[in-house]
């Protein structure tokens, strides 16, 4: 048993060894192996951070290398051109400058962006501003204005007259990738020092001696987060805040933070000190507008004070500094309190600086903090629709959004407004029933077809269907003019005195469907002359006339005036039984408005790159093909219409000679008015988008919108002059023949030079004077 | 009153002279007798009320530029001429010899028509415009149409 056990012993204790021995060799293998993984452990961490490190040096420098950042278009008002004899209000002017964000102070403005305004009297310091044309010089000036007109400009301390003076033009808005970034791009030389100062001193105070990352600062923060039990302080510095905003995410873990010190340390080797700055300044977040985002310095000055980082005062600079803390929480617009509260430790910090004085600082911290920040993206959507339309023919939608495009649009602000409270005023006591009833209006400049207002809904504001442009609608008798020009241009055979028959008409459409058109009074006026079918707007006669005159004459005249409309071949559109847009509509009458030149409806003037280098411009463009003579024919019994006719006192209620035509459809669905003066062409038109009855004519309905809105504007009045081919003559009404102006029923009517009539009509005066003239004939 | 018909008379009498005197076939006149920009400009300005100071500053920005070949901002500063007074005649003749500058014969006709339009009693300005459509139209090869430029400079020549 004992020598069992000893055996057993005996093989315990070889078995002890062998296992120590094995365990021994193993632990010395391992050991060995161990060395070896380390070292190879070593070497591969360091070639994965190296890899790393050099991953994010490519990306510091990439972003860095290129464009570095999408800028959307930025799209501008016409500027203001002010000169001697220019017709504007005193409220035009002050709509202008308070639209352009300038500041009014109570004495001679001492910079940029600033007027003084008293009775008629306004002394302004204009902005400087690049346009496709050469820049435009900050000046000071002195307006001085006598009735609706300037009657003074000069120089406001050399009294020298000066001949023009162009103001920078109004931002409309931004045309915004989908992420929604805006900003404007601001140099650092255009940041005034005190303005850097202060940015540095509050936020980064050593920028200048560290290399992207601030130890002493770190330690401060941690000591100081430490005593407080939570995040009170941060220490990152200027470089790292920019790395984060450009790179990083928001997380706040290790990680994240290694990753901000090597790339901040990375971004200070390759670039300096200047240009971490100036990227941090248009980099930086500072509040949300709808979708958009407002980047930078440059465009948080505009959005929340409507300046430039350059006109800044003390204390906006520090509301501004104050919001890099957290631009939601310290916002001036939600939070005012908030933001003044952070703005005065702003003040705090940069006078313990000695920046400012203790005096300096207890004023700016007494200031008021006002802000002019507005929703900008909502104004004329209607207006930027047509804008993009127009660009896209010649620039990549993602261009638009991206390159820093700066559009000058032809839109006039004043006139805008002034369409829009016609319509927010008149369209809804049209119809106090109902809600929906709907309006569009597009006015133009008469000579050059350049678009200066457009509205496409009734609610001016909403960015929804653009009637303006995409309504098609029955046009009624604003087909009229078109029909009688067709006619007057034959003038060997149809003048203003032909005689129309307006008796009961029955025509069979190649639709084999029998068409008889009515009056809208229901009634049949026998003979007419055509002059007065157009003054009375007659159906039956100008259906007859349209008729006759073929429905390929009537398109080739509707080309003409400028219209691209195929007509279908049905007898009704020569009552208009034809859709057509507000905007087709104003191309058509503009023709009319300039005499028979038409100019394309445009609505933009010229593009510049982001650098302010001009790129392309959208020219003026003329093209008469219809006879002036004929024109001026239809445009003399435009202008009667507006004194006897279906839109009868409207010249009289404006004070001012109007031409124009008023449009109903049948059932009245459509109410449409179409005029001009001397310098504007409007269009207006007012129904239900589902083509229900509105139970308005032209004149009862978008006429009155029209004359509202020709009341807020400045307007020349038409020209009544007659080119030298034409000659006035007296007829008589019944008959289309020549009469006295004594007779009863005598018209005096515009004829081209020999297509008057020769032969009197039954009443004819027959004074000694009178013979002469029959002799002259 | 009977002094106007007989003037008129006058007037309607030595047109119709005129235009029976004129030949047939009209030949391209001597160019010697075509004004200048800047005289047709002075002429129309005779005839016409005095230019705002701010066209007169923008005509000679724009002259300045045509003189240098700077089409696009010479037409700028033109179309802000037009915007301001749209019958200045003077600017859209302008606009017309940079139309022919660029080579653009339709542009050029259609700019001198609407110069005429607005030239009033001006003829070296008519003279001008008429000189830029028969040009024009001889770029085009339109023959009839410098016939007919050629016929109203021979009237206007004559007037």
């Amino acid at each position: 048993m004992i020598k069992k056990k000893a055996r057993k012993t005996t093989n315990h204790r070889r078995t002890t060894a062998k296992k120590k021995r094995r365990s021994s060799l193993r632990s010395k293998r391992r050991f060995t192996l161990d060395k070896r993984t380390v070292g190879w452990s070593v070497v591969a961490a360091l070639l994965l951070t190296t890899f790393y490190v050099l991953w994010l040096d490519y990306r510091v420098v990439d972003r860095f290398t290129g464009r570095l950042w999408s800028l959307p278009a930025r799209v501008y008002a016409r500027p203001l051109e002010l000169y001697q004899g220019k017709k504007i209000s005193v409220d035009e002017l002050l709509f202008e400058l308070n639209s352009l964000d300038y500041q009014r102070v109570d004495q001679p403005p001492a910079r940029p962006g600033r007027f003084h305004h008293w009775d008629r009297h306004f002394e302004i310091k204009t902005r400087a501003f690049r346009f496709w044309d050469g820049a435009e010089q900050s000046r000071e000036i002195r307006i001085d204005i006598h009735g609706d007109t300037v009657s003074g400009l000069y120089d406001l301390y050399t009294k020298q007259a000066i001949p023009l003076v162009r103001l920078d033009p109004v931002y409309i808005t931004g045309i915004f990738p989908a992420h929604g970034e805006d900003r404007i791009l601001v140099q650092l030389d255009d940041a005034p020092d005190i303005f850097l100062q202060m940015l540095v001193m509050v936020e980064d105070r050593r920028f200048y001696e560290h290399h992207g990352i601030d130890l002493k600062s770190i330690a401060r923060a941690l000591l100081a987060n430490i005593k407080a039990g939570r995040t009170v302080q941060g220490g990152s510095t200027i470089t790292q805040q920019l790395v984060k905003n450009m790179f990083l995410t928001a997380d706040r873990n290790l990680w994240r933070k290694l990753n901000e010190a090597i790339m901040a340390l990375l971004l200070e080797v390759h670039y300096d000190k200047d240009q971490i700055l100036e990227t941090y300044l248009n980099e930086v977040y500072l509040g949300q507008d709808s979708e958009r985002a407002i980047h930078g310095f440059g465009l948080a000055s505009d959005f929340y004070f409507g300046k430039s980082l350059a006109e800044l005062d003390l204390d906006q600079m520090a509301v501004l500094i104050g919001m890099v803390k957290g631009a939601s929480y310290y916002n001036p617009v939600r939070n005012p309190q908030r933001a003044t509260e952070r703005r005065n430790t702003v003040i705090d910090v940069i006078r313990d600086n000695g920046l400012i004085s203790e005096s300096q600082a207890e004023y700016q911290k007494n200031r008021k903090l006002v802000v002019t920040s507005r929703n900008k993206r909502s104004l004329y959507p209607a207006f930027i629709n047509l804008v993009q339309r127009q660009l896209v023919r010649d620039y990549d939608a993602e261009d638009l959004k991206s390159e820093g495009l700066q559009i000058f649009t032809t839109l006039d602000p004043f006139i805008q407004k002034a369409t829009e409270n016609a319509i927010r005023t008149i369209v809804p006591a049209l119809d106090p029933q109902s809600d929906d009833l709907q309006a569009a209006a597009v006015v133009a400049s008469a000579d050059s077809g350049e678009i200066l207002a457009t509205v496409g809904d009734s609610n001016p504001s909403f960015a929804g269907f653009n009637r303006a442009l995409d309504a098609q609608r029955h046009i009624g008798s604003l087909m009229k003019p078109v029909i009688y020009l067709t006619a007057v241009k034959q003038h060997d055979k149809y003048t203003l005195g032909s005689l129309l028959s307006d008796t009961r008409l029955r025509v069979q459409g190649e639709d084999k469907k029998i068409w008889e058109p009515e009056n809208y009074d229901k009634e049949y006026h026998g003979d007419v002359i055509m002059y007065d079918a157009l003054l009375k707007s007659y159906n039956i006669p100008a259906a007859r006339l349209g008729l006759e005159l073929g429905l390929t004459n009537i398109s080739d005249s509707l080309r003409k005036l400028g219209s691209n409309k195929v007509l279908p071949p049905y007898p009704s559109i020569t009552l208009g039984a034809v859709d057509m847009s507000p905007f087709e509509i104003a191309s058509i009458y503009q023709t009319f408005a300039a005499n028979g030149f038409h100019s394309p409806l445009r609505s933009v003037r010229t593009v510049l790159d982001s650098e302010g280098s001009p790129l392309k411009r959208y020219e003026l463009d003329v093209k008469r093909e219809t006879d002036p003579a004929a024109i001026a024919l239809i445009n003399f019994v435009l202008n009667r219409v507006t004194h006897e006719g279906t839109a009868k006192g409207l010249s009289q209620a404006l004070d001012m000679e109007v031409a124009g035509k008023t449009g109903t459809s049948d059932d009245l669905y459509d109410s449409w008015f179409a005029g001009f003066s001397r310098d504007k062409v409007a269009v207006v038109w007012v129904g239900y988008d589902d083509q229900r009855p509105t139970g308005l004519t032209g004149s009862s309905g978008a006429m009155r919108v029209w004359k509202r809105l020709f009341q807020g504007i400045s307007a020349s009045p038409v020209n009544l002059d007659l080119p030298d081919e034409i000659r006035m003559v007296w007829i008589d009404r019944a008959t289309g023949l020549l009469s006295d102006k004594r007779c009863e029923n005598a018209v005096e009517l515009p004829y081209i030079r020999g297509s008057e009539p020769d032969t009197y009509a039954g009443c004819e005066a027959r004074s000694p004077l009178d013979w002469l003239k029959n002799i002259f004939k | 009153m009977y002094r106007r018909f007989i003037l008129a008379g006058a007037v309607a009498v030595v047109l119709a002279q005129l235009l029976a005197c004129a030949p047939a076939t009209y030949q391209k006149t001597d160019t010697g007798a075509i004004p200048t920009l800047a005289m047709a400009t002075e002429t129309w300005q005779q005839s016409s009320a005095s230019a705002l100071p701010a066209i007169e500053d923008l005509m000679q920005q724009a002259d300045k530029q045509i003189a240098d070949s700077n089409w696009e901002v010479a037409s700028e500063k033109l179309e802000r001429a037009l915007r301001i007074s749209p019958d200045y005649a003077p600017a859209w003749s302008r606009l017309a010899r940079i139309a022919l500058y660029k080579d653009d014969p339709a542009r050029a006709i259609q700019m001198a028509k609407r110069s005429n339009s607005y030239a009033g009693n001006s003829v070296g300005l008519k003279l001008l415009n008429w000189q830029f459509i028969r040009e024009a139209s001889e770029i085009q090869g339109d023959v009839e149409g410098v016939q007919n430029a050629n016929k109203a400079i021979y009237i206007l020549q004559n007037l």
